[in-house]
């Protein structure tokens, strides 16, 4: 062992090969961080990437099929096509009450996506900030660790009286534990940043599908209710009351195309 | 051309209308005090009050099966409400379980 090893040089000289062997220098932290990690960090999902398919508008060529003679078939003969007040509401108002639900319900949903991609953001600041964090405490530690710097001249003095295989065995073993734990600690790190982005993944993307199987569950129930509401009353149409009804409004038309050919003004 | 009023009393009187209508038509109709425009108004009066009444009839025939499926639609949207709830408080939960693990790794 040579007596020119910079180890028993002057104090200034030993510290610097004990830190450019043993310990990364901090400027090397997020080179050392972005190394490890086994996959650029993902971006938070954009908002057209995970854009639910658009709602299906509710069928309205049902409602045009059937709104005019769903409840009445009793309109259907008439010689003026006038529609009473019953007739503009009932299943017209029915259908846009159902389009309001829909859009109030996409736009919570849409609302549940902002939330998703902001907690996706968040996720990931924290993963960086954290990868960062752990590296810089392991160099601290490295730099804490008893032996190195700290007792570098009862190392030497104990080189100089003892023998100085002995320090540098010493040196060695100390450097050695201290690059292991570094290696340890990027080690389980990187796998627990892993770990983190995979389970934050599973997370969202189960809520984001959930969302959207919601949306579409919501969606194709309001259009299975106007459909039933359109049938139910297509039903009640031919029921005795109805025919009862169409007969006296009918007979009042009459009246009424009556009265105008004889010169009579009627004013609806 | 002048309105033929006289014709029109004939047709009431054959008409289906009940015949309380009826009278009360022909009465106000045949009225030698009232004008030909006051007559028009009344049979207009008369003719919208009768669809009102059959509108309203109908409406309160059908109002059950309008209101079924307003009753199915809250329902619906309650339950979808209920979903997003549950989805929300899912997110709260993944950031308490991504913050542990966070700890975790810190940690070691």
């Amino acid at each position: 062992m040579s007596l020119e090893n910079p180890l028993f040089g002057s104090r200034e000289g030993r510290e610097e090969v004990l830190k450019a062997k043993a310990i990364e220098k901090p400027e090397s932290i997020m080179t050392e961080h972005e190394a490890i990690n086994p996959e650029p960090i993902p971006k938070p999902l954009e908002t057209s990437s995970v854009e639910s398919p658009e709602p299906e508008k509710p069928d309205f060529k049902f409602q045009v099929d059937v709104k005019p003679e769903s409840l009445g078939a009793i309109k259907a003969e008439r010689v003026k096509p006038e529609r009473s007040a019953f007739q503009k509401k009932s299943l017209e108002e029915l259908t846009q009450n159902g389009d309001k639900r829909i859009e109030a319900a996409k736009q919570k949903f849409i609302n549940l996506k902002t939330s998703i991609v902001g907690g996706f953001s968040s996720v990931f600041r924290r993963v960086k900030g954290t990868g960062q964090k752990v590296l810089e405490t392991a160099v601290n530690t490295a730099k804490a660790t008893p032996g190195i710097v700290a007792s570098m001249p009862e190392l030497t003095s104990y080189a100089v009286e003892a023998g100085k295989a002995k320090v540098q065995e010493s040196y060695h073993t100390v450097a050695d534990a201290v690059q292991g734990k570094i290696a340890e600690t990027k080690f389980q790190f990187s796998k627990g940043y892993r770990e983190i982005v995979d389970k934050t993944k599973d997370i969202y993307e189960g809520v984001e599908l959930r969302g959207v199987d919601a949306l579409r569950g919501f969606n194709g129930r309001v259009q299975e209710i106007i459909r039933r509401t359109g049938e139910n009353l297509d039903s009640w149409r031919n029921t005795s009351e109805a025919t009862r009804l169409q007969e006296k409004e009918q007979a009042i038309r009459d009246l009424i195309t009556r009265a105008e050919k004889l010169g009579l003004k009627i004013t609806l | 051309m002048e309105p033929n009023i006289a014709k029109f009393i004939e047709i009431v009187k054959a008409s289906g209308l009940e015949q309380a209508d009826k009278d009360a038509l022909i009465k106000d109709l045949s009225n030698p005090a009232a004008s030909m425009d006051q007559k028009q108004e009344m049979l207009s009066k008369f003719f919208k009050d009768k669809l009102a009444a059959i509108d309203a009839e109908t409406m309160a025939l059908i109002k059950p099966i309008l209101d079924e499926s307003k009753k199915q639609l809250d329902e619906a949207e309650a339950a979808y409400n209920k979903k997003i709830e549950l989805l929300d408080s899912k997110i709260v939960q993944a950031e308490q379980v991504i913050g542990d693990a966070f700890d975790q790794v810190t940690d070691q």
